[in-house]
């Protein structure tokens, strides 16, 4: 019972582990891929059907 | 719990005194048209830009047209890109009346990705009419980073002027259009063009106005024209057909000469003349309605 | 909870003691308060305040990060991007089919803090909860929990594949959810934008009669039930319940201290039982349980390690070491 309980445990803490990982990796490569300019062009202009306007 | 309780408001509050206090210096954008009230003719300002083709253009490109429409749009605007069919219809059109249009693409001028990116995307939409992007000219720079909502369209005049309000929102539609070409017509045979594209709602509204300020003139003198009511006679009623209300209520008074003093007949007169205007733009009005 | 001895001189000596106590306490309290908490959040997401009256857009450097809330970009207030937004903006462009940039930073916020987010940094979860306080006949969703599903389905559909696969003939997508579902762009940024500026007034069409309707109707129903958009429309909501399992923000509820008096259960308004599961994918964190708890036995805790499994390891290599003192 107690190993299983620890497995568990530590299942979790891997996955933890390594989604962090991951999200920093994603954010990483994102940036490389130049989608900031793109979110940051959305961002400051304001397309008025893609916010229900007209 | 107790330690998110702790640091969490407090971190809040750090936050909030540091965000407000760099807030007085951060950059922010506003439309043109709202912040400006006064409705004088405001010259598009002086530019130096350069069509999509690499040939460079500059405010003379007005001239060159009876009436110029800049489209401004930018790449990520999906609205934008999805009228571009139709705007190349609308550009045919606007050809036939020696009109253009031309669009503008605010990120283009950024980097050379972005506008490869925007050559890409009028090639693939089928969007053959003149694009540019504005590089030089602080004013025009100035005057395009105000405009914020998209795609805007700005009509300008042969001598570089803005013709009325710039018109915001998706243009794709057949009314739109229509009153754009209507606008076109307008500027060409001289008349002056006052709003942007407008819908039922607003015309409604300009025609109650109207009649509203008509019936006040009414009421502005209101003891001599109850006296031509008075006079007015049953039978003239089915006169009206044909006549304007004016001339109508003119009749009637000549019927009526008798009754009234020179005074009263003049300022009788006066009103009938301001009557007259405003029956003529209700007329135009109601007919740029029933067009619709 | 700390307890704090009063000690009186007289019997109308009491009465003042307990005044100045509640008092003390109030004042603390009101930042300790989830609402205030919320009320901060929402400012934060929205710190350009003057820009409501100017009618215009913030446009500085700061809005290439996205909020963890759900906060629409066009808000003019608005201090970043919105992470459904920014995801269909992207995903919707010519140029990449696919995220990484706003998925690497929405599964950084799942993991630091779960639904947490939902619970005390969203706007408009804090609207919600707002609306919800008017005073009305509620009505309970314990019957309706196959709404929930629905959120899912919004976030598949509407952010990820329709941005993707519907693409014109430039390649572009257009952002299905902000477009046709999201309330948050109405209140945020048609409203106060259509109110002073007179040219997006005169563009308002059937769009935004169909989703000012939408808001309405989310209104109504989120005075007469709890959350309604958050159980069971919001996709962000839906990708941050994926992560409450492996948070790193999670409840604890002691075995040994639990009575099973169903108290918990009953005062949960996003119809959990936290003593069946303590990562429950509907649960927002909003703490109620733990107020209410007679005995103390759930408390929340933020880390890898949880304290309760620390505290139950240490007591058994206790018992171990003095087991082997005896041999």
């Amino acid at each position: 019972m107690k190993v299983i309980g620890k497995y568990s445990t530590q299942v979790k803490f891997a996955a933890q582990l390594m989604l962090i990982v991951t999200a920093t990796a994603f954010v990483c490569l994102g940036a490389y891929r130049g989608e900031v300019e793109t979110v940051f062009a959305k961002a400051i202009r304001l397309c008025l059907e893609c916010v229900g306007i007209g | 719990m107790k330690i998110i309780k702790k640091i969490v408001p407090l971190l809040m509050v750090i936050m909030m005194t540091f965000s407000l206090a760099a807030c007085g210096s951060n950059s922010t954008v506003s439309s043109p048209s709202s912040t400006d009230g006064t409705k004088q003719t405001k010259a598009f300002p002086k530019f130096q830009g350069t069509d999509f083709e690499g040939n460079s253009v500059d405010e003379t490109l007005f001239s060159k047209n009876e009436v110029t429409l800049l489209n401004f749009w930018f790449n990520g605007c999906s609205a934008c890109v999805n009228e571009m069919p139709a705007l190349e219809e609308l550009n045919t059109k606007l050809r036939e009346k020696g009109a253009e249009l031309v669009g503008v693409n605010v990120e283009a001028s950024e980097s050379d990705k972005s506008l490869a990116e925007a050559k890409e995307i009028l090639s693939k939409q089928g969007a053959t009419y003149r694009n540019l992007f504005i590089s030089g000219g602080q004013e025009a720079k100035d005057y395009i980073g105000k405009i914020f909502a998209f795609p805007t369209t700005v009509m300008v005049d042969k001598n570089g002027n803005i013709i009325g309000e710039p018109i915001v929102g998706s243009i794709e539609d057949e009314k739109k259009m229509d009153d754009i070409l209507k606008m076109v017509d307008d500027v060409k045979a001289g008349k002056t063009v006052s709003s942007s594209v407008s819908s039922e709602k607003t015309l409604d509204d300009k025609i109650a106005a109207l009649v509203t300020e008509e019936n006040n003139i009414l009421l502005e003198h209101k003891d001599v024209w109850e006296k031509v009511f008075d006079h007015m006679e049953k039978s003239n009623v089915e006169q009206m057909g044909d006549t304007t209300y004016a001339e109508y209520l003119k009749a009637q008074i000549e019927a009526a000469k008798d009754s009234f003093t020179v005074d009263e007949l003049k300022t009788l007169n006066n009103d009938i003349k301001r009557i007259d205007e405003i029956d003529k733009q209700i007329q135009e009005l109601d007919s740029n309605k029933d067009n619709k | 909870m700390r307890k704090q001895f009063v000690y009186v001189w007289s019997v109308s000596e009491l009465d003042k003691a307990k005044v100045k106590k509640e008092k003390k306490i109030s004042f603390k309290n009101f930042f300790k308060k989830r609402n205030t908490i919320q009320m901060f959040a929402t400012l934060l997401t929205n710190i350009h305040l003057p820009n409501f009256l100017k009618g215009a857009l913030y446009n500085g450097k700061v809005k290439q990060v996205c909020v963890p809330g759900l906060n629409c970009y066009s808000c003019p207030a608005a201090t970043g991007a919105c992470p459904i937004g920014s995801f269909q903006a992207v995903v919707g462009s010519s140029k990449f089919s696919f995220s990484y940039y706003i998925t690497g930073i929405l599964i950084f916020f799942g993991i630091m803090l779960g639904r947490f987010i939902c619970g005390f940094l969203c706007p408009f979860g804090w609207f919600q909860d707002l609306l919800h306080k008017i005073p009305t006949k509620k009505f309970s969703t314990k019957k309706l929990k196959a709404l929930r599903y629905i959120k899912y389905g919004v976030l598949a559909i509407a952010v990820v594949a329709l941005p993707i696969l519907i693409t014109n003939k430039a390649g572009i997508g257009s952002p299905y959810f902000c477009k046709y579902i999201c309330p948050q762009g109405i209140l945020e940024g048609a409203i106060p934008f259509s109110l002073v500026d007179s040219s997006i007034r005169a563009t308002l069409g059937t769009l935004f009669a169909w989703k000012f309707g939408i808001l309405i109707g989310i209104i109504i129903l989120g005075v007469l039930f709890y959350r309604p958009f958050c159980k069971w429309l919001c996709p962000l909501g839906a990708f941050y319940a994926l992560f409450n399992k492996v948070s790193l923000l999670d409840y604890n509820v002691d075995k040994h201290k639990c009575i099973s008096c169903g108290k918990c259960s009953r005062t949960c308004k996003m119809d959990v039982d936290i003593t069946k599961n303590t990562s429950h994918t509907e649960c927002i964190r909003c703490g109620e349980c733990i107020k209410v708890c007679p005995t103390k036995a759930i408390s929340v805790h933020w880390g890898f390690k949880n304290p309760l499994e620390i505290k139950k390891d240490e007591i058994i290599n206790q018992i171990g070491e003095i087991k082997n003192e005896n041999n």
